[in-house]
């Protein structure tokens, strides 16, 4: 085993030795580990008692806070030079009311040089939360990811009145739907994935692949909830000799516990 | 017959000793292991699994034993004192990164002694003791494994990776040379949030400094580390962070401080000069059943065969806000932009069948599910409930195709239904339908249901592509639902039946009965569909908090399905084993 003398640089990153021959397969290279973080302060907001609302100063700092994480782990990988950032996700730790979001990824480069063919409509590396193997797959069926994008929705849903309250209590026994509650938290879903979406053309994609909508109260009131919308934004592979695979179908036979390391 | 007590032999406890000092084994390892060497057929020991075991021999790899390094450590005091005005405890960082590095030399000793090359499958453990809390233990324990035809060394490669793995990275001309690892404690006295309680949200810069600082430092640790080692790269980076804001107060006034400690830990691989090209990876779609993605989400209850009610298919008036997004991905000038939960491979399938996504859609309804009681001695189906499951989901299931017409989609697959329950209201039930409507490429083909509506399915994008593949189109999506009371025993069946094995025949009945009425019910909806048969049919219960535990609702659902008159060959079946962890 002849080592090669070592590069200046070692690259770091959180790949699996799968993902790590799958994106060498596609012309990358790892560059680094990377990671960005914003610790928040998540203040107050007035909501009406029986009315159903956005807290938009909410739903904006929730998103700010995720964004300034973004942008310093992009930050990061435009400083060393990376085309785009794989596997990028983001996490939040809540304590109270501060709440730590932090964005983390492997930076990567286009070895033959060409990477700013990569790069989004604004010139930033691409983002994606795809894995190595998604990313791989990707790219082999013709796409590119150009960015993560993220809409989010605070919404306080409206406390019944008194008068509702009573009469709620004479529908004991029927079924009906109850429209409000209905349109509250479609409205706020939709608000998120509105956002996404207009995240998603801004950065120039097609389309949006991945997206989940979760939702979650962070200990908030209990009428209060968080929709947050996330995908990965594509776009067609322009270059015409760039090579694109038909993905094999395989019809597998495997006993799930006898498969190596199962 | 019992096994004899193997008991303990005496060793130079004194030699020992000064062999631990130096950062050396213990002598009973130390015999362990060269009694291992000795033995006429070594004994095999490894944490590999039975197939990893076969993987491993088949690649070359032979496992020789397991091995284990462990250390004790006594961490300083006074470290807070020192960093009064905050900054990083470097006591604690030291202390915590020489017990590391002792606990994997010595099991790396243990590997050199045993002739092997590589320790795999490291696994690293960490506990205080309540007995003493300045005390730290680490303990590192993974599988020595020795490489066909390759000399011995007396630096066996230590990583966090699999058989499997390892072999892999070897076919690609990678080797592991260490475990990499930076660590970094930070404190910060004064935390404190400028205007605690306050009603503006903020940044608060002394964490977001405390986070990053302690960060960058642990990273430029582990980049020292891997550079010492000469390593090309480190792969499978794990970032472990333990932090926590503590409450203190000085003359009155009650501050903040915060802690933190991050930990970075990775492989660190040489790129071999010797190795052939590694072989080319092919894109391949996994066609095992992948319903099963859903398994969680498919509560979902349908129409009651006798009481189907068209008139809740009416044109359900969307939001604003969805009208707003759906035209907003039709696009102005006829430049789609679409959003789907499917994944990449699914996405791929789903353009390979001839479709494009053309966008993610949804529908919700909150519900008051009305109260019913059951007679107490009376197997009985509760309609009131089965009606208000049913027209809820049937409900948020029109809106969401409503939405699919708004695309102009044929069809929604991978449709997913949720129930959820928001803490205001034990009685409202939340029924969210969620999936991914498409349409053809070539639109002069007209894939939907024989209703003029869009098709509905849970199909997966591999599964939705085995259905065409096979000769067969979905319709829709069919269920069926029975939401049942099952009767109490009385007092003198009690007695009849106490102390003797026999079959509860009402009981027996009871269930029978109500999973033959939701079955009933999926194939009355089929037909009424016009499908001529359903796939993927299942049938599962729950019941729901609020209720009498004697209420149960079962449920079926499947994908109506009719034939399309053409069938194209599907890839023959293969028995492959993977390499993978």
């Amino acid at each position: 085993m002849t080592a090669q003398p070592s590069p200046p640089r070692a690259f770091t990153s959180d790949l699996s030795i799968d993902e790590l021959l799958l994106v060498e397969e596609v012309g990358f290279e790892p560059v680094e580990l990377v990671l960005g973080t914003s610790y928040f302060h998540t203040g107050w907001a007035s909501s009406t008692w029986s009315q159903n609302m956005e807290l938009a100063e909410i739903s904006a700092m929730m998103l700010n806070a995720r964004r300034v994480a973004m942008q310093r782990l992009l930050a990061h990988a435009q400083a060393l030079g990376a085309d785009g950032v794989v596997g990028m996700r983001l996490e939040m730790e809540r304590e109270g009311h501060n709440a730590e979001f932090t964005a983390f990824g492997t930076a990567v480069r286009r070895r033959d040089g060409n990477g700013a063919a990569w790069h989004d409509r604004h010139g930033r590396p691409f983002t994606c939360d795809l894995s190595g193997e998604d990313f791989w797959g990707l790219v082999r069926g013709g796409f590119r990811p150009l960015a993560l994008c993220h809409g989010v929705c605070v919404y306080h849903v409206a406390h019944k009145t008194l008068g509702q309250w009573f009469s709620s209590m004479s529908q004991v026994t029927q079924n009906m739907e109850q429209p409000q509650f209905t349109q509250a938290l479609y409205d706020a879903r939709e608000i998120a994935m509105e956002r996404m979406q207009w995240e998603a053309r801004d950065a120039g994609g097609v389309g949006l692949v991945g997206v989940e909508v979760r939702e979650s109260s962070h200990g908030w009131e209990a009428h209060i909830i968080e929709f947050v919308g996330v995908g990965t934004a594509i776009l067609p592979i322009a270059d015409p000799s760039h090579e694109v695979h038909e993905p094999a179908k395989l019809v597998m036979f495997t006993d799930d516990d006898a498969v190596a390391g199962g | 017959m019992g096994h004899q007590f193997l008991p303990d032999r005496p060793v130079d406890e004194a030699r020992s000793a000064e062999a631990v000092t130096q950062g050396g084994l213990p002598l009973r390892a130390q015999r362990r292991i060269w009694e291992m060497g000795q033995a006429q057929q070594p004994l095999v020991t490894s944490t590999l699994g039975p197939a990893e075991t076969v993987v491993a021999r088949m690649t070359g790899l032979e496992p020789v034993s397991q091995v284990m390094g462990s250390s004790v450590y006594h961490v300083g005091f006074g470290n807070y004192r020192s960093a009064w005005s905050g900054g990083e405890l470097q006591n604690l960082t030291t202390a915590y990164e020489q017990a590391r590095s002792r606990a994997l030399s010595r099991m790396q000793q243990e590997a050199a002694l045993l002739r092997a090359h590589a320790v795999v499958d490291v696994k690293f453990e960490r506990r205080g003791y309540e007995w003493s809390e300045e005390l730290v233990e680490f303990t590192a324990v993974g599988t020595a494994v020795r490489l066909k035809g390759q000399p011995p060394t007396d630096q066996p490669a230590l990583t966090l990776l699999t058989t499997g793995q390892l072999w892999k990275l070897h076919q690609a001309g990678y080797w592991p040379v260490a475990i990499a690892m930076g660590n970094c404690f930070w404190y910060e006295p004064h935390a404190d949030c400028a205007s605690e309680g306050s009603w503006f949200s903020q940044e608060l810069p002394a964490h977001t400094r405390a986070s990053t600082t302690s960060r960058d430092l642990a990273v430029e640790r582990f980049r020292h580390f891997a550079h010492h080692f000469k390593a090309h790269g480190v792969v499978g980076v794990k970032v472990l962070r333990h932090a926590r804001d503590e409450e203190w107060e000085s003359n009155k006034t009650s501050h903040t401080a915060f802690h933190i400690e991050m930990v970075l830990m990775g492989t660190a691989v040489v790129r071999r000069g010797d190795a052939a090209p590694p072989p080319r990876p092919k894109l391949v779609v996994d066609l095992r059943d992948l319903v099963r993605r859903h398994k969680e989400d498919r509560r979902k209850t349908g129409a009651m065969a006798n009481q189907r009610p068209q008139g809740q298919q009416q044109q359900q008036p969307l939001p604003q806000h969805a009208i707003e997004r759906i035209q907003g991905m039709r696009g102005a000038q006829g430049q789609r932009f679409f959003t789907s939960d499917l994944s990449v491979k699914e996405y791929l399938l789903i353009r390979e069948s001839g479709f494009e996504a053309a966008g993610l859609v949804m529908g919700s309804s909150i519900y008051h599910v009305g109260y019913q009681r059951g007679k107490w001695t009376t197997n009985m189906e509760m309609t009131v409930l089965t009606q208000a499951l049913y027209s809820a989901r049937e409900l948020a299931m029109a809106r969401m195709e409503e939405e699919a017409e708004a695309l102009g989609a044929h069809g929604i697959v991978g449709v997913r239904l949720d129930v959820r329950q928001h803490v205001w209201g034990s009685e409202l039930l939340e029924f969210v339908a969620v999936g991914t409507a498409i349409y053809p490429r070539d639109e002069s083909k007209n894939w939907r249901a024989p209703n003029g509506r869009a098709f509905t399915s849970d199909l997966s994008g591999q599964d939705f592509w085995m259905l065409l593949k096979s000769g067969f189109r979905p319709v829709s999506m069919v269920v069926g639902n029975c939401v049942y009371h099952v009767a109490h025993q009385t007092l003198g069946g009690w007695f009849k039946t106490a102390g003797q094995n026999v079959e509860m025949t009402a009981f027996t009945q009871a269930l029978y009965d109500a999973r033959e009425l939701a079955m009933e019910r999926l194939q009355y909806e089929a037909q009424s569909d016009g499908a001529s048969g359903v796939v993927g049919a299942t049938i599962s219960e729950w019941t729901h908090g609020a209720w009498d535990p004697h209420v149960i609702e079962f449920f079926a659902v499947g994908t109506a399905v009719l034939p399309i008159g053409t069938t194209e060959p599907l890839p023959t079946p293969q028995l492959v084993m993977t390499v993978d962890s």
